[in-house]
């Protein structure tokens, strides 16, 4: 049982918490959805529902009860939301890779500091010798890239990953009632 | 490639794509390749309507992620193990172990590792989900997809080979 205080304190502690304070933390806090729209209903893109029903048509089959179709509906609605953040992942993903000169923010500040030196010293008026504009001018490609650009950006993916988690998590189950029901032959 | 062949590779191209949304490739990687394996795992489970193809469709994309994360792994630790140091005049490079480069990229390395777990489970549940999907109507796939794993963890092995040398 959860005393009288604590429950005032909790409240208390709640009111102070009630997200951000100023204009610039509202302004984008509102935005926070609208950054990938992955979490708006698929019901709110005319595109997408249109696939969700012929999706779930295809699921029920031709002879459908109401039921059934109800219930593949469910499957459908999740198998695109899913398709939905998967195309997000691979865009972004792509996206990233097609840069050429993609790297660590970290590796370009060292790069930069390293040209300054180079710049600023006794090296100003020589030619650079090759194994440092080698350093200068290689940035990671092919599998290095794609660990490179999961690391930088990886705070996304993992909001991406929860949201495929949910996606996947309605499926199964509206897979396993769409089951249930045919087997009760519904 | 026989004709028939094309057809019905195109076929599931287009039907595919259409369902499940667009293979998870990247520059550089094969949709040749992509469409072996998911024809190998189709032809082992033998889908039986559209609610085992959806399964499967994300048991290939997982596995697919699987070997590139697998190959990534790979290819970090060496990268972050052996260096090139400058070696006096001449500007002669020699490779070396490097431990210290190493262990500042472990991190990165535990990352890469926690995200192949995660894509293995959701693999296996993609697995689970079919096999309980079928014991409601009868059916067994389990033991044909074990095969392929193994084929595919075999040249997954082999391709860290490849990349080393």
């Amino acid at each position: 049982m959860i005393s009288e205080t604590k429950i005032r304190a909790n409240r208390a502690n709640a009111r102070d918490s009630s997200g951000p304070k100023t204009a610039n933390g509202r302004a984008r806090s509102a935005r926070n959805a609208l950054r990938h729209g992955l979490s708006l209903p698929v019901h709110s893109d005319p595109a997408l529902s249109e696939d969700v029903e012929m999706l779930a048509r295809e699921i029920a089959g031709s002879k459908a009860s109401s039921e059934i179709l109800e219930l593949a509906r469910a499957i459908a609605e999740a198998q695109i939301d899913l398709r939905r953040v998967r195309n997000a992942r691979q865009q972004r993903l792509a996206a990233a890779f097609r840069q050429p000169f993609y790297e660590y923010r970290t590796a370009t500040w060292k790069k930069a500091r390293l040209m300054k030196l180079c710049l600023t010293r006794e090296l100003a008026d020589t030619p650079l010798p090759d194994y440092i504009v080698k350093v200068v001018t290689t940035t990671p490609q092919g599998l290095l890239k794609i660990a490179t650009i999961l690391s930088r950006e990886s705070r996304w993916f993992r909001a991406l990953t929860r949201y495929e988690r949910r996606a996947l998590s309605r499926r199964k189950f509206a897979i396993r009632a769409f089951d249930e029901a045919r087997r009760r032959g519904a | 490639m026989s004709t028939g062949e094309s057809r019905s590779k195109s076929l599931i191209r287009t039907e595919r794509w259409a369902v499940f949304g667009l293979p998870p490739l990247l520059d550089g990687e094969e949709l040749e390749d992509y469409e072996e394996l998911y024809a190998e795992i189709s032809e082992a489970v033998k889908p039986g309507d559209i609610l085992e193809d959806i399964l499967i469709c994300d048991f290939v994309d997982l596995s697919w992620d699987i070997l590139r994360l697998r190959r990534m792994k790979a290819k970090l630790i060496d990268a972050s193990a052996v260096k090139r140091f400058y070696h006096g005049p001449g500007e002669q490079f020699v490779d070396r172990f490097d431990a210290q480069t190493l262990s500042q990229d472990l991190d990165h390395i535990e990352q890469i590792e926690h995200m192949t777990a995660v894509a293995e489970a959701r693999r296996n549940n993609a697995l689970r989900e079919i096999e309980r999907h079928r014991a409601t109507f009868s059916g067994v796939p389990g033991r044909n997809v074990q095969q392929i794993e193994e084929g595919q963890i075999v040249d997954a092995e082999s391709v860290e080979e490849n990349d080393r040398t």
